[in-house]
């Protein structure tokens, strides 16, 4: 069985190139690597665009159902040509680049933000053999990406050359180098809990007992803290309300993006719900059980949970599952949205600081006792 | 140290209130989130109107008396009567209401001796141009103007039934 997506395209390269008369073990090596990179990075990037889409559709959905409105119902089945008919709209939009911004610095800031939030998709397993790529320091690699997402926005709040994209770049660093570390000791949690940092390894390692062997309950209560740690912490990294500062409309008009229209605000829309939904995904598989299902597919007598399903059905039974959870999460972070006022500066500081961080080093040290003890 | 000690239970405490107050927010929005949407769409569904509500006039030519009270009583002048002839030979030539100006204030409903003319519930009254602003009651039926106004326009629900003012009295103490 193929290990990995890459693994996966190179079969199906070999395939059917065979069909076609060619041998493949003769294509050179490297190009042989790149293709099947090119193809799963693009795979996945049709990924984060079909998830931003549904996204932006679902999040003025859910805004309108929770006001007691509709939101958009009218343009296709329960209005999800919407997306379509806004992306055309934004694509035709003009591209604006203020006369004072520096003009480098302005286009390259967008790119780098959507880098930081893409990049963390090419470690994330939707099933067994779903991944495309088994780094064995995945959970590393995709907490390292966010710094990127941070040198672009500031990038973009100074070469707007705009009072408020400065601010509101300023604030968003101040506040994602601040959470990563409660982010970071949460990741620790897991990381000694199941002595790995691989996340395809960390999931292998919940497979058994339906829920109960999930990282949650299985290093109750420090995982199941250290859960909440994470995702609030990453709440706060991706920009979401109510940690949504940077661009908090009432104070600095947009923050680090007012300047922005057309495509390349749409990159920052599109990295923004891509960075969602690496931390729903990471939540997910760090503490909810990846791609396993509550329910196992076959329950063996001897209390034992066997995977029993073909390659195929198991890695779609898995995709669902891992795309099911991830969503799920997603959603909360609307529900949220909707929920709670903005917190000001001062109260995302002690959050940070005082709650959060303290919580961290207490899981941290609950796990280690337990892993020491077992 | 007991200082110490107290602002570590308030630490406590404000955490656990917290806890508490955000589950019980996003209770709210969740039950939000399942109830109906209170929005009326409109073009597809046509929204209710309380009872009382002063829109479109009905006006019932044959019991008129051209007294012209209605005009007289208008603040804003918008209704217009022209009469041909004298005493009993009295014949009305035109009767328009112009809605640009009108209040819908129900003065003139009020006024109206023989009660040929009220207030219906008929609350569309858009339309794209000034001139059709004003409504010739003594052509056509508002409805039918309405409809060239609106073409395609779904019937609106029954309007208010035509009854002389004096009747409402008399059917309330009825009721009871």
């Amino acid at each position: 069985m193929p290990g990995t997506l890459t693994d996966i395209i190179n079969y199906v390269i070999q395939t059917a190139l065979g069909v076609v008369g060619l041998d493949y073990a003769r294509v050179p090596e490297m190009l042989r690597i790149g293709a099947a990179m090119l193809i799963a990075c693009g795979a996945m990037l049709g990924y984060v665009a079909v998830v931003a889409l549904f996204f932006g559709w679902a999040e003025r959905r859910v805004a309108g159902r929770i006001q007691a409105r509709q939101g958009p119902n009218i343009v296709g089945p329960f209005g999800l040509l919407q997306l379509i008919a806004d992306a055309i709209k934004i694509l035709v939009k003009e591209d604006i680049i203020p006369q004072t911004a520096h003009r480098f610095l302005f286009r390259l800031a967008p790119i780098l933000v959507f880098m930081g939030a893409f990049a963390p998709f090419v470690v994330l397993p939707f099933s067994e053999t779903l991944v495309v790529s088994n780094l064995s320091l995945g959970v590393y690699y995709a907490l390292s990406f966010a710094a990127l997402e941070v040198v672009g926005v500031i990038m973009a709040g100074w070469a707007s050359n705009n009072k408020w994209s400065l601010y509101g770049g300023m604030r968003l660093a101040a506040q994602m180098m601040s959470y990563e570390i409660p982010m970071g000791l949460a990741v620790l949690t897991v990381a000694v809990l199941s002595g790995h940092l691989n996340l395809r390894t960390i999931v292998l390692d919940q497979q058994g007992y339906w829920i109960f062997s999930w990282n949650v309950f299985r290093g109750f209560p420090w995982a199941f803290l250290a859960m909440f740690v994470f995702y609030l912490a990453g709440l706060a990294g991706s920009k979401r309300t109510p940690f949504d500062l940077p661009e908090a409309e009432s104070e600095i008009v947009a923050g680090y993006h007012t300047e922005y229209s057309g495509m390349r605000f749409v990159i920052f829309y599109l990295s923004e719900y891509a960075t969602m939904y690496v931390v729903s995904a990471l939540t997910a598989v760090l503490f909810l059980g990846g791609w396993h299902g509550p329910i196992p597919h076959v329950l063996a007598w001897d209390g034992q949970v066997h995977w029993e399903a073909g390659p195929v059905l198991s890695a779609l039974i898995g995709m669902v599952n891992m795309i099911g959870k991830s969503f799920f999460l997603m959603f909360v972070m609307l529900w949220f949205r909707w929920t709670y006022p903005r917190v000001r500066v001062d109260q995302i500081v002690y959050l940070c600081m005082k709650v959060l961080v303290p919580l961290g080093i207490i899981c941290l040290m609950g796990a280690s006792a337990w892993a020491l003890v077992w | 140290m007991s200082n110490q000690v107290s602002a570590f239970i308030g630490y406590w405490k404000t955490a656990w209130r917290a806890v508490v107050s955000s589950t019980l927010g996003l209770g709210v929005t969740l039950k939000h989130l399942f109830s109906r949407p209170v929005t009326v769409e409109y073009p597809k569904a046509l929204p209710e109107v309380p009872e009382g509500w002063r829109g479109w006039h009905a006006y019932e030519s044959d019991r008129c008396t051209m007294c012209r009270l209605c005009e007289q009583v208008c603040p804003v002048q918008c209704i217009r009567l022209e009469v041909e002839g004298k005493g009993r030979e009295r014949k009305l030539v035109r009767y328009e209401i112009n809605y640009g100006l009108c209040l819908f204030c129900n003065l003139c409903a009020e006024v109206c001796p023989t009660a040929c003319l009220w207030m219906t519930a008929d609350w569309d009254l858009a339309c794209y141009r000034r001139t059709d602003c004003t409504i010739r009651f003594h052509e056509t039926d508002p409805n039918e103007q309405r409809q060239r106004l609106w073409p395609g326009m779904k019937e609106l629900p029954a309007r208010a039934p035509k009854k002389p003012r004096e009747a409402a009295p008399a059917e309330k103490a009825q009721t009871p």
